[in-house]
This record gives structure tokens, C-alpha cells and sequence, in this order.
């Protein structure tokens, strides 16, 4: 019974502590791309005097017994995501700030594209393979945008090539009307004579909001590796957006920087 | 774990965090903000009304009368000026008629004190009494040649000079500053949108900066841009202070400093990142509250954001008599204003 009270006043007392202090900010980072071919440099800032970085990249939470931010992580796994939050006596720490850093994958040359938006347009042919993006921000320049029904690319990868899965990496602003996709589907053919078959697909449900703006990864994996020449991929942008937004019923947008093939 | 060793931990977890000097040193109201020479307490109940009576929207703009009263302006019609004294007392309320109720500037007119308000749905700039009774209106400016309707003037903030001319900045709209005479006569137009140094981007806030005795100077945000933009008083372009990171509102200047509310951090846009920030007599940035540390590597801060989640999205601040802070901010809940006390 004692045990019991005591734990309800260490309860109540480090709720009502809790709300008597602010809470920190996610601490800044800064990277040239999140997409890199042989390391990617990530700069983590919080100028706050007695504030603490901490960080994981096992995708588990940062906890301040978790490693110190001291300088520039070099990440050369294919795919890492960096997790970071700001800790500080007297405060609550900060939320957290999830970054995934990813490697090229396959060359491969993109033979037809759907037009976007004059207004986003990317960086040229080479947008989708460049290496540059994951910027949360609208204004990055290489975000390639669209508001149609079906975004549709067919990719060569030049020759007959083993394939295994593709990455795509999208902006989720709700409040600018940039929503994921309803559905992605890629199909594979062997060559230019064969038909096209199912490599897969997956589909997205906006059920609830999501506040801000984040870079949001997208894979596809198919069964068993694959051999393809061409790609075929349809993506499905929402073109009703959910009651719950300001402007529901009008059509969303759908930006892409980046699709990998591996 | 045994029922007599988690007793321990607890009564001793319990012990620590009921200790009252431990939560002394954590509590709000004992957070230090800021840095170098400009360091305050925050008291966010400052403001606080019956919210059934006296209600808010966003709370865009403050100014402090030479009776020492603060006076808020809010897009809320039913008050859309509320008087409060220092300690945050309510005086008086007036306003119903000003649903954009945007910009707030106080001037002194040969020994009457006089405001000016920006209403962003009239497109319009109302000169009042500190009483609220109307004595100028001043209409899109067709004069300029660059409107063809009210809708494209979305004035944000006006400041007077000296003489009574009246600047207005045109910060929602095309981004133009109007220059009137004391009577509302156009005189000229400078600023707007374009490739270029002297052009701004969201030319939200401008003040006559009298701080040096040899030249007075009028200082432009350029909201879009982080940055604020200097003007000889007839609109020829100075030079720029550049903020990195800070989506700067009006500067407002007291003494040798010029404070500024900071809507957002660039990094975090949209998402409850404001801080405050201020500027010495060099327009070198000296402290930011709720925000980074200043940092400087040659003319230009580091990118700046905020570091403590105590203000949402601060729109304006205010310097009394006593160098009190006082932080009304847009969208954020209905919160009344903040006030910070300078710590010594």
C-alpha cells in the first residue's frame, strides 16, 4: 500500500514538474543532400549554453545516455536514419528530429515522364537521380511537383539488370496541400519486346493530419530479385483531400525529389 | 525487483523530486532568456483576461502611451484595442470596427498622442485618438499607379516621422512603403518585389530610427528574406542587416536598441518557432530569447532558431518605460500577451 502511494506521488510530482518547465527545441541540421554516393556530412547545431545533443542511428529513440553530438557524423551505410533530440537541466527535452541518409543506387536513364507543374520543375531530366534533396522546405529546388491523376516514369537501366527494390522519397507539408500518394505500383519488363509484369505496390491511407513538413521514404520491395531492363511506375497523388483539411474535396499535390533503384 | 527495494528507489525518487530547492531551479519562472546584457524572466500570465469577456484572436501589435499604459491591438471585434496597466491590469477596452487589425503606432502629434492602425481586410489605414475616435482614413493609394483595387493593399505597419510623414508599409499587399504627408497627401513610393537589394520580400513592419543623431534612417523587414533593409527617409536604398533563420516582424527601437519579434525560425517554418531577438546601436545581434546564441563570423550571425519552445509565433514587442518586454503573438491559442522582466 505504501509502495503503491509512494509511486503515485513520484507520478504526480514529475507530471506537475513536467509542466512547470519548457520544453527545448530539436536542434538544427544541416547536409548537402540526404541522398550520397560515397558519405553523406551531417552538422548538428544547438547553440544553447548547457544544452546537450543526443543522437542514435539504430532508429531506437535518443535518450540522453545516448551518444553525444560532438562534430560531423560521416554516414556511408546505404540507409541510416539519424534520430536527434536536445537535452537540458531544467527543461524537458526536446522532440525528436528523424533524418534518413540514402545511397545511390542503380543508374538508369528515365525515358518518359509525366510534365510537371510549371511552378516545380526540379532540376532538369536528372532530377529524380541526382542525389540532391530531402529538404522539408517548398521552395527547395528540387522538388519536382505535380497536382494530375496518375504520375507515370518508365526508367532504362540500360541492360538487363538485376532488381530487388526502389525508393522513393516524397514531402508531406498537409498545410501547403502537398500530400504522399494514394498508391504506387511498379511493373518490370526484361526488354523492350517483353510486356510489362507486377514488380509491387503499396498504398498510403491519410487517415489523421500530419503537422509540418517532412521527407517521407516510400520503398517498394519485390517477392524475389527481379531481372529488368525497364520500369514502369504509376503514382496515384490524392485527388480528394480528407474532410478534416481546409480545403477538403480539392486536389493534393505530389512532390518527389528522388527515386532509387536497387 | 522485491517490494522493499522498489520502496527505496521510490521513496527515494520521490524524496528527490519533492526537494524544493531542485524544483526551484527548474521552474518557468526561474529560466533565465537571453544573452549578454539583455537577459529576462518570462511571465506568461501577464495579459491574462476572462477570456468569456474580454477575448483575443491573434494578438498582432503593442505600443506603451506616455501615461505608461500598454495598449493591444487584436483582429477581435469585440475589443479590438485592450488598455492594460504594467502589471497587467485591465484599464479599458474599445474597437469593433477593425476585423484586419493588423499594425499598431503610437505618435505624438504636438502634445496629443495619436494611432495609427493597419486593418489588412479594409485595406485601409485608420488615424485614431488614443480613445479610439477616428480622425484620418487613408485608401488604397491609387496615387502610386501600381493598384487597380483595395483588395491588392494589404497594409501591415505604419511609422511616423518627425514632420507627421506617414509611412506605410504595404506588407501583405505588393510590398510597397507609401510615403503621405501629416494631411495623407501621397508623396512617393519605394520598395515592392523585384531582383534586386532594394526590393523586399513581405515588407512586413518599418520604424524611423533616430539612433543616429546625424541621420535618421528608415528600417524595412523583408520578412521572406530574414533580413531588414535600410532607406534614407526619401526611400533610396542603404544597405541590409541580414538575420539568417529569423522571420523577422517590425523592428522596434528603444534607447540604442532595436528589438524585433521573431515569427519563426526559417528551419522549422510553420511549426511554433518563434524567439525574440535584438539588436545593438550597430544592428549587431546581441541577444535572442528563446532563441540561439548570436554568433559571428565576420559581418553576418549564424543561421539563428529558437532553443526553448516559449513562444509560438511572436508578432510584436513592446519596451516600456522600465525596459520591460512585452511579446503579443499571431495564431497561437488565443494567448493573451507575454511580459519579460530584465534580469540584473
Amino acid at each position: 500500500m505504501r509502495a503503491i502511494f509512494l509511486f503515485l506521488l513520484v507520478i504526480f510530482s514529475q507530471h506537475s514538474f513536467a509542466q512547470e518547465q519548457f520544453q527545448l527545441a530539436p536542434p538544427l541540421l544541416k547536409y548537402n543532400s540526404i541522398f550520397f554516393s560515397n558519405s553523406a556530412q551531417v552538422t548538428i547545431l544547438f547553440a544553447k549554453k548547457g544544452a546537450t545533443i543526443h543522437y542514435t542511428l539504430d532508429g531506437k529513440e535518443p535518450l540522453e545516455s545516448s551518444p553525444l553530438y560532438k562534430s560531423t557524423l560521416v554516414l556511408t551505410r546505404p540507409f541510416t536514419t539519424v534520430k536527434v533530440k536536445t537535452f537540458g537541466k531544467g527543461y524537458r527535452p526536446s522532440e525528436t528530429t528523424t533524418v534518413s541518409f540514402i545511397k545511390s543506387g542503380l543508374k538508369y536513364a528515365i525515358k518518359e515522364q509525366s510534365a510537371t507543374s510549371d511552378k516545380y520543375k526540379g532540376q532538369g531530366p536528372l532530377t529524380l537521380n541526382d542525389n540532391k534533396g530531402g529538404f522539408s522546405s517548398l521552395g527547395s529546388p528540387t522538388w519536382l511537383g505535380y497536382n494530375i491523376d496518375t504520375v507515370t516514369y518508365t526508367l532504362d537501366l540500360g541492360k538487363k539488370t538485376s532488381v530487388k527494390e526502389l525508393l522513393f522519397d516524397f514531402l508531406q507539408n498537409e498545410g501547403s496541400w502537398v500530400f504522399l500518394p494514394e498508391k504506387i505500383l511498379v511493373y518490370y519488363k526484361e526488354s523492350g519486346d517483353a510486356g510489362y509484369k507486377i514488380l509491387g505496390d503499396v498504398s498510403t491511407n491519410p487517415t489523421a493530419p500530419n503537422k509540418g513538413a517532412t521527407c517521407i521514404q516510400q520503398r517498394i520491395q519485390s517477392t524475389k530479385k527481379v531481372n529488368a531492363q525497364f520500369l514502369l511506375i504509376k503514382i496515384v497523388p490524392v485527388k480528394k483531400m480528407p474532410d478534416w483539411h481546409e480545403a477538403k474535396g480539392e486536389h493534393a499535390w505530389l512532390f518527389i525529389d528522388e527515386i532509387k533503384v536497387y | 525487483m522485491n517490494r522493499r527495494k522498489f520502496l527505496q528507489q521510490s521513496a527515494g525518487v520521490a524524496g528527490l523530486a519533492l526537494l524544493p530547492s531542485i524544483l526551484k531551479a527548474d521552474r518557468k519562472q526561474d529560466v533565465i532568456f537571453g544573452h549578454n546584457n539583455k537577459k529576462y524572466r518570462l511571465d506568461t500570465k501577464w495579459g491574462a483576461l476572462d477570456f468569456g469577456r474580454y477575448p483575443v484572436k491573434d494578438c498582432h501589435e503593442m505600443v506603451q502611451d506616455s501615461k505608461g499604459r500598454i495598449l493591444l491591438l487584436t483582429n477581435e471585434t469585440k475589443n479590438n484595442v485592450i488598455i492594460y496597466d504594467k502589471q497587467g491590469k485591465l484599464i479599458s477596452t474599445w474597437g469593433s470596427e477593425y476585423p484586419g487589425a493588423h499594425g499598431l503606432t503610437l505618435f505624438n502629434e504636438n502634445g496629443q498622442e495619436v494611432l495609427f492602425i493597419c486593418d489588412n481586410s479594409r485595406h485601409q489605414v485608420i488615424k485614431t485618438t488614443l480613445d479610439g475616435r477616428v480622425l484620418m482614413t487613408l485608401d488604397y493609394p491609387k496615387e502610386t499607379g501600381k493598384y487597380t483595387k483595395a483588395d491588392e493593399y494589404v497594409p501591415t505597419e505604419t511609422t511616423i516621422a518627425p514632420n507627421g510623414d506617414i509611412y506605410v508599409a504595404d506588407g501583405y499587399g505588393k510590398d510597397f512603403i507609401i510615403q503621405y504627408n501629416y494631411k495623407g497627401e501621397y508623396i512617393r513610393h519605394f520598395g515592392g518585389r523585384g531582383t534586386g537589394a532594394k526590393f523586399v520580400k513581405n515588407a512586413h513592419g518599418v520604424c524611423m530610427d533616430h539612433r543616429d543623431k546625424n541621420r535618421s534612417v528608415l528600417i524595412v523587414t523583408s520578412r521572406e528574406e530574414n533580413c531588414f533593409k535600410r532607406y534614407t527617409t526619401e526611400g533610396v536604398y542603404i544597405d541590409t542587416i541580414p538575420l539568417p533563420g529569423a522571420w523577422v516582424c517590425r523592428p522596434v527601437i528603444k534607447g540604442d536598441f532595436l528589438y524585433a519579434a521573431v515569427l519563426q525560425s526559417d528551419s522549422r517554418q510553420w511549426m511554433q518557432s518563434g524567439f525574440v531577438t535584438i539588436l545593438d546601436k550597430n544592428n549587431k545581434v546581441v541577444s535572442n530569447i528563446a532563441g540561439s546564441e548570436p554568433i559571428y563570423n565576420g559581418s553576418t550571425p549564424a543561421e539563428m532558431y529558437q532553443t526553448v519552445k516559449a513562444f509560438d509565433y511572436p508578432h510584436d514587442v513592446c519596451i516600456d518605460d522600465e525596459e520591460n518586454l512585452y511579446v503579443a503573438q499571431w495564431n497561437s491559442g488565443h494567448v493573451y500577451p507575454y511580459k519579460l522582466t530584465p534580469v540584473v
